[in-house]
């Protein structure tokens, strides 16, 4: 140590006794609080806000536990192929992955990620089962064990606007038809400068995703009891048909590549009187920055046709963090994918990325959720409670499914099939693969 | 005077067709997000700079960037160099050799890159070599040289016989005539096929995609991070294409005028 | 004088040849391998060697043929609009005049794009709704067009964002060899008062055949090949009808995680591509060049 100068020297020997009660005070904790210190854990993510969140706040984890984390960040649609091929080489490669809740079963049957009640009694400190969204969280339990936590969600809902419903004399919608007939109104009165509604068409999971709103609420459903496929069914044509209908006669054109973000620009920039789609939209509905239709927007749940429907029609999708069966640092894991769901880290997201997604009911309570999505914080939650974690089979074969039921949607909606047809062909093809 | 003005007419057209969409890129890359989605379209706008500082900020960014350099660079020029001596070897063979040789080596670019994905998949993982800058050097260097015999062929076969021979019956070896007399004539030919090597490697995603990790990740494949499960950030996207692109804008003027200029220097026929 | 072998340049190839086909052959072994069972990535009954049973699969899947098909139609359209836009282009560039230099280099910008990024751009420009061609049709008067969501123009949205994006590499290669014929060849015809369609015709394309018939080639084989801008375009949709044999064996390997299904088509798409290009070797490349 240099004494040459009087005040540095001040200064550094203060800086320096600071410097040696910090060191003391982390040491000595690291002896008993981090007994994974100095593991190195991989991560593999999907792009989101929360992902964001996640990155930023790291060298906090760092710092509780001494575990070190690399995080890969890729596309949602991208994600699921590169760990299904590390999951079933075995690789190890990812010791936690971010997944949606649709494919947790596939990966418990082909024993891909573990169960983590014993980590949650061992290691609880950043976990607080009752602070999550329940049904974020039941999606995440097969067979009464515990495979993930909820990262983020969302379910859907019916967005209109309320000033036009107002001018047009339109009552919210309770049933498909009465969306129709909506959507026909709107169409009518407007001279065709408003297109009546307005949902996502691309073929493959965007179209599904809506158009398992149309199925379950018209009493169909994606399969039968014993697990073949239920598709060729007059609920499921008359599902199909209603949904292409609606879209054809007062949708937007170019419907049928339509995607989340299309559609979402498409309603926030006030070109059309209502959409069906996920909850999030809301946040984009009421933000000032991107929106033309702030306040104008009223938010209900997802019609249904039928008292008799076999799921509920809103769609709840949620995507968690598991823990692959191959990691050789499972404890570790363990704590990160608790710290990176836990109330703390949620609630600190929503200064740092905010979104609607949380999945912690502390992170809903608080004032930076309501003051940004307060307008339809209420029927999200009550979407949320109806919200049918099902809406797509999750059966490991699931994505085959959805992309045989996609071409189904998307040539009934671009009109070169029937609904009838066009669904058995899909609903045979389904069945082929529901037995491979 | 009417040919002229016909004359410009047409070349505006062909450029503007051909830059649209850069133009497209660039400014979106700095107008705000209401801005970037209006219709109309909003021609004036206040540019900000705010998506570019977030962007070189990000170190993911970065290190794909690093990640890219290193492994384009370096694939392209161990491509060039095994590919040089080949296509050297294939021109001064007999037309019915060399039509076989050529066109094994035009059929190694047809298998799609899913029929050997895979494989190299399941087989670096077995020796350990995920993650490794080396397997991506490996794969696009093996993807890089049969596209780059076939084009340095065509370079090479313009080089005069007699200049060869000429060196031949000075008592100059097969080397040293290749490497003093044949790869000079051909510089402009080797840089111009480098370059195009390195840009095809710098912009290929779907062989990243699958063979990359968390060390490796390449550019194309990390702006994909920009396309959200909710939405695409389209400011910060569209500044993350600009930055990659400028370097290879740079590197395409240059091809322009080395192919040229490497193609007049050689003095071939003239 | 050499006593290795009789012809020394042959060292200067086999080595690498051999390599590669060993390599190619060995991947090849592999790949083949995979198609002979039943690998599926969500599958819970274990691997299982089944013989032929994936390509007997192949040969009555009408979803997979038809992708064939589209396929070739795509390889057909996108190749030729290429080669003859770009000989075009390079020729209506090929004399002095004031920014030449730079309208040359210019010119290259599209291949330099990254191809996720110029689907992105395109499937923007293509918008229906907000997107800039529609909105410049509208100013003419012109109804939207329903550019990447009607089955029957999708494929042709996608195939004018290969066309932009690919035509600079055949204007390349076209600029680079017509900087190699010699002037006074053509001033001569010039000279001999033959039209400018007639030097073109009877002087310059002989010259750039062989520079054309690779820059085809290779066109038509990446083209075979083509991927990014499916995949971020499209998707293979509206009603399948953007799905190319490639977006096929990509969506049954990650999408259905049927691997040894996608190996099959895969290795069949490489097939059916590698006789095309002999007989295309055979009959349609210029016989020996000089």
């Amino acid at each position: 140590m240099s004494q040459t100068r009087s005040v540095s020297t001040g200064i550094s020997a203060v800086m320096a006794a600071a410097l040696v009660a910090v060191t003391a005070w982390t040491g000595g904790a690291a002896a008993q609080d981090k007994p994974f210190a100095g593991q190195r854990l991989s991560v593999l993510m999907v792009g989101h806000p929360t992902t964001d969140a996640v990155r930023k706040a790291l060298p906090d984890f760092t710092a509780a536990t001494g575990i070190e984390v690399d995080l890969e960040v890729v596309p949602e649609a991208d994600s699921v192929p590169k760990m299904m091929l590390e999951f079933s080489a075995g690789s190890g490669r990812y010791d936690v992955v971010e997944a949606s809740s649709i494919h947790i079963k596939g990966f418990v049957g082909a024993d891909y990620i573990v169960p983590l009640d014993d980590f949650a009694t061992k290691y609880a400190a950043f976990y607080d089962k009752a602070d999550f969204v329940p049904s974020y969280l039941t999606p995440n339990i097969v067979d009464d064990k515990l495979y993930g936590l909820p990262l983020f969600g969302e379910s859907s809902f019916l967005m209109y606007r309320k000033d036009l419903f107002e001018q047009y004399g339109i009552a919210v919608p309770k049933t498909f038809d009465d969306i129709e007939a909506a959507a026909r109104t709107v169409k009518e009165k407007s001279n065709g400068e408003i297109v009546g509604i307005t949902m996502r068409g691309q073929q493959g999971i965007q179209g599904v995703y809506i158009w398992a709103s149309y199925l379950w609420g018209m009493g169909g459903s994606f399969l039968t009891d014993d697990g073949k496929s239920a598709l060729d069914t007059p609920e499921a044509a008359k599902a199909l048909d209603t949904f292409a209908r609606v879209l054809r006669d007062y949708g937007p054109v170019g419907v049928a590549n339509m995607g989340w973000e299309e559609n979402r620009l498409l309603f926030q920039q006030g070109k059309a009187a209502m959409t069906l789609d996920a909850t999030v939209n809301g946040a984009f509905n009421e933000d000032p920055s991107v929106s033309t239709v702030v306040g104008k927007v009223g938010y209900a749940p997802v019609p249904v046709q039928t008292a008799n429907a076999k799921g509920g029609s809103s769609s709840l999708a949620v995507f968690n963090l598991n823990v692959a069966k191959a990691s050789q640092q499972q404890e570790a894991a363990w704590l990160f994918v608790s710290w990176a769901t836990s109330k703390q880290q949620q609630i600190h997201s929503l200064d740092t990325d905010p979104n609607s997604g949380v999945t912690s009911l502390a992170a809903m309570d608080s004032e930076a959720f309501n003051k940004r999505y307060g307008t339809f914080k209420e029927a999200m939650l009550a979407s949320l409670a109806n919200g049918n974690p099902q809406y797509i089979p999750t059966v490991p074969q699931a994505n085959e499914l959805v992309n045989n039921t996609g071409i189904a949607v998307s040539k009934v909606l671009a009109g070169t099939a029937s609904a009838a047809d066009a669904l058995k062909e899909a609903n045979e093809l389904n069945n082929a693969a529901l037995t491979r | 005077m009417l040919r002229k003005i016909l004359f410009y007419f047409t070349l505006a057209l062909i450029l503007f067709v051909t830059l649209f969409p850069l133009y497209w890129v660039v400014t979106t890359s700095m107008k705000t997000m209401r801005d970037a989605f209006a219709m109309p379209p909003v021609w004036l706008f206040s540019p900000t700079l705010e998506n570019y500082g977030k962007i070189l900020t990000n170190p993911a960014f970065l290190k794909g960037f690093a990640n890219s350099l290193v492994i384009s660079v370096t694939a392209s020029v161990l491509a060039i160099v095994v590919a040089a001596f080949a296509a050297y070897g294939i021109v001064q063979q007999g037309p019915a050799r060399r039509r076989s040789i050529e066109g094994f080596v035009l059929s190694l670019r047809i298998a799609p890159a899913i029929l050997f994905v895979i494989p190299t998949y399941y087989l670096s993982m077995r020796l350990g070599l995920l993650n490794s800058h080396g397997l991506l050097i490996a794969v696009y260097a093996f993807i890089n040289i049969p596209f780059a015999i076939s084009l340095l062929v065509t370079f090479f076969e313009e080089v005069p016989r007699e200049m060869r021979e000429a060196g031949l019956m000075d008592g100059a070896g097969e080397l040293r005539v290749f490497w003093h007399i044949v790869l000079p004539v051909v510089r402009g030919g080797l840089v111009a096929t480098l370059i195009l090597c390195v840009l095809f490697t710098w912009n290929e995603f779907f062989i990243a995609l699958v063979l990359s990790g968390r060390d490796t990740q390449t550019l194309p494949v990390t702006i994909t991070s920009f396309l959200t499960f909710q939405g695409i950030e389209w400011g910060a996207l569209t500044a993350a294409a600009t930055l990659i692109m400028l370097p290879m804008i740079i590197l395409g003027m240059l091809v322009q005028g080395t192919v040229v200029r490497g193609m007049a220097a050689g003095s071939v026929k003239g | 004088m050499h006593p290795i072998s009789r012809n020394p340049t042959r060292l200067f190839y086999q080595p690498v040849i051999g390599f590669l086909a060993l390599a190619a052959f060995a991947l090849l072994g592999y790949a083949l391998w995979l198609c002979l069972h039943n690998i599926y990535l969500m599958g819970t009954k274990g691997t299982q060697f089944v013989g032929l049973q994936n390509f007997v699969r192949l040969a009555t899947d009408w979803r997979g043929l038809q992708a064939l098909w589209r396929t070739a139609l795509f390889v057909a359209l996108a190749t030729s609009a290429e080669v003859v836009l770009g000989i075009a282009i390079a020729l209506f560039l090929d004399k002095e005049f004031r920014g030449k230099k730079l309208v040359r280099a210019v010119i290259l910008v599209p291949m330099i794009m990254t191809p996720v990024i110029a689907g992105l751009t395109w499937r923007f420009l293509f918008n229906a709704q907000s997107g800039m061609i529609n909105y410049w049709l509208s100013t003419v008067g012109i109804a939207p067009v329903d550019w990447l969501g009607n089955p029957n123009v999708a494929l042709y949205a996608v195939l004018v964002a290969d066309i932009w994006q690919w035509t600079p590499f055949v204007v390349l290669l076209a600029m680079a060899t017509l900087e190699t014929i010699p002037k006074d060849l053509v001033e001569a015809a010039r000279m001999d008062g033959a039209s400018e369609i007639r030097v073109i015709w009877h002087v310059i394309l002989p010259m750039l055949r062989r520079t054309l018939a690779v820059a085809a080639l290779i066109r038509a084989i990446d083209s075979v090949k083509a991927f990014d801008l499916f995949y971020i375009m499209t998707k293979g949709g509206p009603a399948l009808s953007t799905e190319t044999q490639n977006l096929y064996g990509y969506t049954v390997a990650f999408t259905n995680f049927d691997i040894s299904y996608a190996m099959t088509i895969a290795l069949f798409l490489t097939i059916v591509t590698n006789i095309a290009l002999l007989l295309l070797n055979r009959f349609a490349m210029p016989k020996g060049v000089r």
